[in-house]
């Protein structure tokens, strides 16, 4: 088996945060996954091992925003040959990502949903147009840099031992922002995030009030399942800060700006609520652009 | 100052979005190209900065076929002072190692010092094409901001983490990409229309860049037509069979 360079993110109280278990099921698919995260004790390594991670290569926090992250993949790097870098697809995990493949120049696949190795070709599938369409990739030549879809890969792999390495990297802050002080805006709803929950219960417009969406709530609650809203823009009562489940919110704590997921992705919301919009869009006025006819999109 | 912005043009999310089944590329036909709802974004964003400050000089960047022209001018009718028009036949399909190092080219040749993106686009959902540049440029990144300011050379933003909001900063010359709560983009008037055309478009060949590997696409396939799902109508016993419909689903 293979090595699989995995990029964990690591909380600055050293809580392993939720895309780590997405990446580390991902990176076990194609081999053995070897954990790389940034923290300023060993402690995480037995989590990091749970969750599968082989050996784990932990490198001191920096107060630059991504630098200590990407410094530590680029040295596990030259620790490890992996036959491809997985990271999870969070803000973060794209900077990082991002970074890491610029610095080497090599192919980056984003957003996978699942991975596969194919006679050692690292295969990713990609979800495209809001799952309108399943795309296959692969990178030719250099070490793959791989982003996935956080929670799209449910496996657990096996517990594994997750002994530390610790990695000696050396950030040029010049070249990174710098973190400052963290607002976390999180409520406590009691229930499990729609990015990382097993089960979705969703509703919509065809509960017809906010009160009947208890219902939805109460059957979320009795099966230990998220709750997720499909509600159009044209329906206040349902539209409260819900996050939607056809496509997995981003920030699914915080309010979502309804009208623009579902103008962003409107596939899984189906034609009505498309349509809905189009009958409200404004005449088209002004001048012809060159010929074409000018479209307000608000 | 001079403020880069980075536009992308992208299938409507309108209209039906499709990809070319054989070669795994965008179908132009069936959706019109518009320019990103989030490029836009950008440049608001990069628009506010030059209201505050008249001397600041707005520059739309993009890279695409000869009908990308049609999204820089949109961006022209909303301010945007000139446009940047990477266009090369070489660049079909270009992947996204082949797509930074060849906007960081056209970016490094325009001069710049700051770069707005949009944090995403609607099509591809990468995100990760801000902190590529910025590794290219060798310049700090500063990603996912709800909001920034520019404070004597330096720019301050609340970067969207998944919990909440980060106190970010870093010194220009910088790469930042927004969300799309930094600002409600503006329309373009009348005059903007109008005098669009007349604003400097500079076109650029694709300049030689090496990459290492690439990511190509190898199947593109359908999702299948979505199966009717089960109706359940009330007989007495509807209870019991969505007990046992949630059973068999593996939910109970």
């Amino acid at each position: 088996m293979t090595d699989v360079l995995t990029f964990v993110e690591i909380a600055p109280d050293g809580t392993v945060l939720p895309s780590a278990q997405t990446a580390l099921a991902a990176a076990s698919a194609l081999g053995t996954p070897v954990a790389v995260g940034v923290a300023s004790g060993d402690a995480v390594a037995a989590e990091l091992g749970t969750l599968g991670a082989a050996r784990v290569l932990l490198a001191e926090p920096h107060a630059s925003l991504g630098g200590a992250e990407t410094e530590a993949v680029l040295a596990a790097l030259q620790l490890v040959q992996p036959s491809a870098v997985v990271l999870a697809h969070t803000t973060m995990g794209q900077d990082v990502a991002g970074r890491v493949a610029a610095r080497l120049g090599t192919g980056i696949a984003v957003d996978a949903v699942s991975l596969r190795s194919d006679d050692g070709t690292v295969v990713a599938t990609h979800s495209v147009f809001g799952g309108s369409y399943l795309t296959e990739s692969v990178v030719e030549g250099g070490v793959p840099v791989i982003t996935v879809r956080e929670g799209a890969i449910a496996e657990a792999p096996a517990a594994a031992e997750g002994a530390v390495t610790r990695l000696d990297s050396a950030v040029d802050a010049a070249r990174y922002g710098v973190a400052g002080e963290r607002h976390d805006a999180v409520a406590a709803v009691g229930r499990p995030s729609l990015q990382s929950a097993d089960r979705v219960v969703a509703g919509g417009r065809g509960l017809g009030s906010a009160e009947d969406f208890a219902l939805v709530e109460q059957l979320a609650d009795a099966l230990g399942a998220a709750v997720g809203a499909s509600a159009p823009p044209s329906t206040p009562a349902t539209s409260t800060s819900r996050p939607r489940s056809g496509r997995p919110a981003r920030r699914s704590p915080r309010p979502v700006h309804r009208a623009r997921h579902l103008r962003r992705d409107p596939a899984p919301c189906g034609h009505a609520v498309r349509e809905d919009h189009r009958r409200h869009q404004p005449r088209p006025r002004g001048p012809d652009l060159r010929g074409r006819r000018l479209r307000y999109r608000r | 100052m001079r403020v880069l912005v980075l536009l992308k043009q992208t299938p409507d999310t309108w209209g039906e979005r499709e990809l070319d089944l054989a070669t795994g590329l965008v179908r132009r036909e069936p959706s019109e190209a518009v320019l990103d709802e989030i490029s836009e974004r950008a440049a608001e964003a990069a628009l506010l900065l030059k209201d505050a400050d008249r001397s600041t000089e707005v520059v739309g960047v993009s890279m695409g076929p000869s009908f990308t022209r049609d999204a820089i001018l949109k961006a022209l009718s909303m301010g945007v002072d000139a446009g940047v028009h990477v266009l090369d036949d070489t660049l079909s399909g270009a992947d996204l190692a082949l797509t930074a190092a060849t906007l960081a080219s056209a970016i490094r040749e325009t001069g710049f010092d700051l770069v707005i993106a949009g944090n995403e686009s609607t099509d591809g959902r990468g995100g990760v094409l801000p902190a590529m540049l910025a590794e290219h440029l060798g310049v700090p990144h500063l990603t996912s901001l709800d909001s920034f300011e520019l404070v004597d050379g330096t720019v301050h933003g609340a970067r969207a983490t998944g919990s909440g909001t980060m106190d970010v900063q870093a010194a220009l010359p910088a790469v930042i990409s927004v969300t799309e709560r930094i600002a409600e983009p503006r329309f373009p008037n009348f005059k903007g229309i109008m005098g669009a055309k007349k604003k400097p478009m500079t076109v650029l060949a694709a300049p030689s860049v090496a990459t290492v590997g690439r990511s190509v696409v190898t199947s593109t396939t359908a999702r299948p037509a979505r199966a009717a799902g089960t109706k359940i109508v009330d007989d007495g016993h509807a209870a019991d069979r969505l007990a046992d419909y949630l059973a068999s689903a593996g939910l109970l």
